[in-house]
């Protein structure tokens, strides 16, 4: 059987550049987790059980807001006056 | 071959909330970048993000006001792609069960209405602020205090067959936006902004053509230029035989043209599944009557209204109620006892062209609509021209005082007239025999008492200069 796993196109998704040797073992660990997804596929649940369909109903915020926590600096090494700084995007 | 355009508006409006949309962090604007952030919005491992309820609120009401069906069990879903104004690499959008669907509004261009279908409304994150004029020139700068605030995405049915549609139905959008408090409606903010997408057919043809996306339309002026331009563009690739290449295009305000758009954003695969940190929005329809409940007076009604009881032609009341904020100060000028005609025109013709010249908004005006209304009754009442009341206006738009005292100060009365003024003065001269005689024998300091005496009888309305030259050449 073909692999349904096209990792050109996730890699290129993903931004990553993979080596020959990469693209080989990734293919080969999606399948397995696609492989324990058929295994789930097959129970059979209740329509009542349908995943994200819990009867209890969403969780809301008031509209409240705080001033923001997490300064940049804190936890990026790549920031420069108050910016986190990025390869350039644009040519 | 005459061609015929397809148009249909993403409209994004930031909804008008304190916090984000998944966080408590402020959407306030203006701040230092970065400044409005937490985990949740900076996209960091092991968090989870909790709906706001306002923001809910706030697009339910939107929706009802352009005739949507309110889901009652819609869903979140992840939209996948890599920027860098988007730290968790998706953004929460909505995709196959969105808040409000298949509704409605009604536009008019040269007065005669059409009804655009609204395919959905749906609750999204914003992204962030990726900025490219830095220090570093192989460097872009990211400032996340947009990430994670609410908008709702107003998608229209391809139903606009004109640039002038298309910014007719922006303009009702905004209107509505505004009138709804639903969002600020800043557009200089970026508060509210269009994705255009337009494809050409042969008339008649029911088939679509190959279309293009043209993004970030931040003016009603803007949608109809980038419409027209790209009608333009599109017809003479069509003409010359070359394909329309299905592409995301910017507008280039300054250029009055679009272009393409070249950016290392990847081919557009989002790979939208459900968001499984976020339960199923399931709502009460008791929420959605409270809200239906709660609808202000909309734009459509209020044009009724003003056409009704105030006898306003149905340009009149269009031009009106296009502004909320216009439209609040017609009707409390009216409050003030103001003829509601005069005070229509007086708003619609004067203001507008003054506030249009100073890029100014009725917020920023330096008087309220009871100054309009005391300047109205002035007229109304005989005591200024409308020859004057013009100049009683531009000191009232400049200065914001009193009309009355405007009048007073600029000597603008009916006494201004020199027809009125005229027979005063003849009969003060007649009065008086013996300081005409002074005056005619070279004591010209004499014109002193024969102001005093005409400003005495006229309460001071009299205008000086006016005044002073009747006498003179009725002296001489
Ligand atoms: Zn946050």
């Amino acid at each position: 059987m073909p692999s349904p796993i096209d990792i050109d196109k996730i890699a290129l998704l993903a931004a990553l550049e993979l080596s020959a040797e990469e693209k080989r073992q990734f293919a080969g660990q999606f399948e397995a987790i696609l492989a324990y997804f058929r295994k789930i596929e097959e129970v059979q649940l209740p329509e009542t059980l349908r995943p994200g369909e819990e009867e209890e109903g969403p969780l809301f915020r008031d509209d409240v807001a705080r001033p923001g926590s997490t300064p940049p600096e804190s936890f990026s090494p790549h920031v420069e006056d108050g910016h986190f700084k990025v390869p350039r995007v644009i040519e | 071959m005459e061609f015929e355009p397809v148009i249909g508006l993403e409209i994004h409006a930031q909804l008008a909330t304190r916090s984000k949309l998944f966080c408590a962090c402020p959407t306030e604007f203006g701040q230092a970048p970065n400044a409005n952030t937490c985990p949740v919005c900076l996209g960091l491992p092991g968090v989870l993000p909790v709906v706001n309820r306002r923001a809910v609120e706030l697009a339910i009401r939107l929706g009802l006001a352009t005739h949507c069906t309110i889901r009652l069990d819609s869903q979140f879903a992840r939209k996948n792609y890599f920027y860098p104004d988007l730290p968790k690499a998706y953004q929460i959008s909505q995709y196959d069960r969105p808040l409000c669907e298949r509704g409605w509004v009604e536009i008019a261009v040269a007065g005669e209405p059409r009804r655009i279908g609204i395919t959905r409304i749906h609750l999204e994150e914003d992204a962030g602020k990726l900025v490219h004029e830095g220090r570093d020139p192989t460097a872009s700068y990211v400032d996340l205090n947009r990430a994670g605030v609410p908008l709702v995405e107003i998608v229209s049915e391809p139903e606009l067959r004109s640039p002038e549609e298309a910014k007719a139905y922006m303009e009702k959008m905004h209107a509505l936006v505004t009138y709804l408090d639903v969002g600020r409606g800043d557009m200089e903010k970026g508060n509210l902004r269009a994705d255009a997408n337009i494809s050409l057919r042969p008339r008649g043809s029911d088939r679509l053509g190959t279309r293009t996306e043209t993004k970030n339309l931040n003016s009603f002026r803007f949608v109809q230029q980038a419409l027209a331009y790209e009608i333009e563009r599109q017809r003479a690739e069509l003409l010359a035989g070359r394909p329309i290449v299905q592409e995301t295009r910017l507008w280039d305000a300054l250029g009055k043209t679009t272009y393409s758009m070249r950016s290392k954003e990847e081919a557009h695969d989002y790979r939208y599944f459900p968001e499984p940190d976020l339960a199923v929005l399931r709502l009460e329809p008791a929420l959605i009557e409270r809200i239906r409940a709660e609808l202000p007076e909309l734009p459509d009604a209020k044009a009724v209204r003003f056409q009704r009881d105030y006898g306003l032609s149905a340009y009149d009341a269009a031009v009106l109620v296009a502004d909320r904020a216009t439209a609040e100060f017609f009707d409390a000028t009216v409050g003030h006892g103001a003829d509601p005609k005069r005070a229509a025109n007086w708003i619609t013709v004067e203001l507008a062209a003054r506030c249009n010249e100073d890029r100014a908004s009725i917020a920023d005006l330096r008087f309220g609509p009871e100054r309009l209304a005391e300047m109205i009754a002035m007229i109304g009442r005989g005591e200024i021209s409308s020859r004057q009341a013009k100049t009683v206006f531009d000191h009232l738009y400049a200065t914001g005082r009193a009309p009355a005292e405007i009048v007073r100060e600029q000597g603008l009365s009916q006494l201004s007239d020199a027809a009125a003024l005229e027979g005063l003065v003849a009969k003060v001269l007649a009065e008086h025999p013996g300081q005409v005689e002074q005056y005619r024998a070279g004591k010209t300091k004499v014109l002193g008492f024969f102001v005093g005496q005409i400003m005495k009888a006229t309460g001071g309305q009299a205008n000086p200069a006016l005044l002073n030259d009747l006498l003179r050449r009725k002296l001489a």
